[in-house]
């Protein structure tokens, strides 16, 4: 089947968190916090750059809803609860639907690092996508020092399969190895040889 | 620099081997060694499939020719010196001109197994490259139950860093494994980070 006809939420819950996909006049939310995240944000991912402006989010945003609806990228804006913070991002992207395998990225805002949010976001995205696609393979992918982006892999026990040296290069012109893991189910997607 | 700037050779060689880039009119060389090597092929290499016909084939050559132009793969022909036999292809693709780095990809004909041929061409590939494009890091990436390809990785002493599970699937349904091997050289290119310039 064509992922273009399957039925994805464009919102879902977890316990403490709200998330669903951008929408068009979503930068006027998402600039501030990624502003103010930027110091955090610039040392991994190649956005947030000083010069970061607030049409720059909106045409994320509405990206983001057009790769939504192609199955392209299933980005998911992550709101607290109580009170509706803006608290980051969390992707399912990269995907190969004849596997089906997938790679979740994601970003959260500085202040509110520390109290388990990415990983009950990751968690509960990848709760949601798991009857509908029935994916073999999730992999996270991080920098080998980005040690808050590692622990919410490992909390969510994906296995590290191994770290590529050399693989990027950050714009201060240093290579950075990359982490890869692995979330593997192979139960009900062994077809028949 | 933008690599379609840069000076890659069309055509160099090894102790017994000639590569050649490929181009238009290949596949009358090429298609007969595809066709009787096929029942390897085709365990390893989603294109290699009983309706791979000439035209397709040859579809691929003039896409190739204009790929290396534009250097998004760097496909070239393996032929043996002594008697201009066609041997086989290996590329280098996959390219990202930051780090820079590239993935090295290849096939034998199944008759010229077991002398070295594979190893000795992307030894030489590797040679060249390292002149030309300089890159960082190189990888072969190879099905797990491959051990032909791998043992070519594993002879140019490329490290196993990782393998995905789970990574592939074959036109049976069965899932594969896929081995990622790399050859890592910082040496001439890292540019000194801010903290290693203050330590000086």
């Amino acid at each position: 089947m064509n992922p273009i006809l399957l039925d994805i939420p464009s919102e879902f819950a977890t316990s403490r968190l709200t998330l669903r996909v951008p929408r068009a006049g979503d930068g006027a939310i998402h600039h501030p916090i990624a502003w103010k995240s930027r110091a955090e944000i610039q040392r991994w991912m190649h956005w947030a750059r000083d010069d970061y402006a607030q049409q720059d989010s909106e045409e994320w945003c509405r990206k983001a809803a057009a790769n939504f609806i192609s199955r392209q990228v299933l980005h998911y804006l992550i709101f607290l609860k109580s009170g509706s913070e803006y608290l980051g991002t969390v992707s399912a992207e990269r995907w190969n639907w004849e596997i089906p395998r997938y790679e979740i990225g994601y970003w959260l805002r500085t202040s509110h690092n520390g109290q388990g949010f990415m990983t009950e976001a990751v968690g509960g995205l990848i709760q949601m996508l798991k009857p509908i696609l029935h994916p073999c393979r999730v992999e996270i992918r991080c920098d080998s020092l980005n040690q808050k982006s590692a622990r919410v892999a490992e909390r969510l026990e994906f296995v590290l399969e191994g770290v590529l040296r050399a693989n990027e290069r950050q714009k201060d012109g240093t290579l950075r190895d990359t982490c890869v893991y692995a979330l593997v189910d192979r139960s009900d997607q062994e077809l028949p040889s | 620099m933008n690599p379609i700037l840069l000076d890659i050779p069309s055509e160099f060689s090894t102790l017994r081997l000639t590569l050649r880039i490929s181009r238009p009119g290949d596949s009358a060389i090429a298609y007969p060694v595809v066709r009787e090597s096929l029942p390897e092929l085709k365990q390893w290499m989603p294109w290699a499939t009983e309706d791979f016909t000439l035209e397709k084939h040859e579809e691929w050559c003039r896409r190739a020719a204009g790929e290396f132009i534009n250097r998004e793969a760097l496909h070239f022909r393996i032929f043996l010196k002594e008697d201009s036999a066609f041997l086989g292809t290996i590329s280098a693709d996959t390219f990202n001109w930051d780090i820079p780095r590239c993935e090295i990809g290849y096939w034998l004909g199944t008759s010229h197994y077991g002398r070295g041929f594979m190893t000795e061409a992307a030894s030489g590939l590797i040679e060249m490259l390292k002149e030309s494009v300089r890159p960082i890091r190189i990888e072969i990436r190879c099905d797990s139950l491959n051990q032909k390809s791998r043992r070519v990785a594993e002879r140019l002493r490329f490290d196993l860093e990782a393998v995905l599970r789970a990574h592939e699937r074959r036109k049976d349904g069965t899932l594969r494994d896929t081995c990622i091997y790399a050859l890592v050289d910082r040496a001439n290119v890292q540019q000194p980070s801010l903290s290693e310039l203050k330590s000086v």
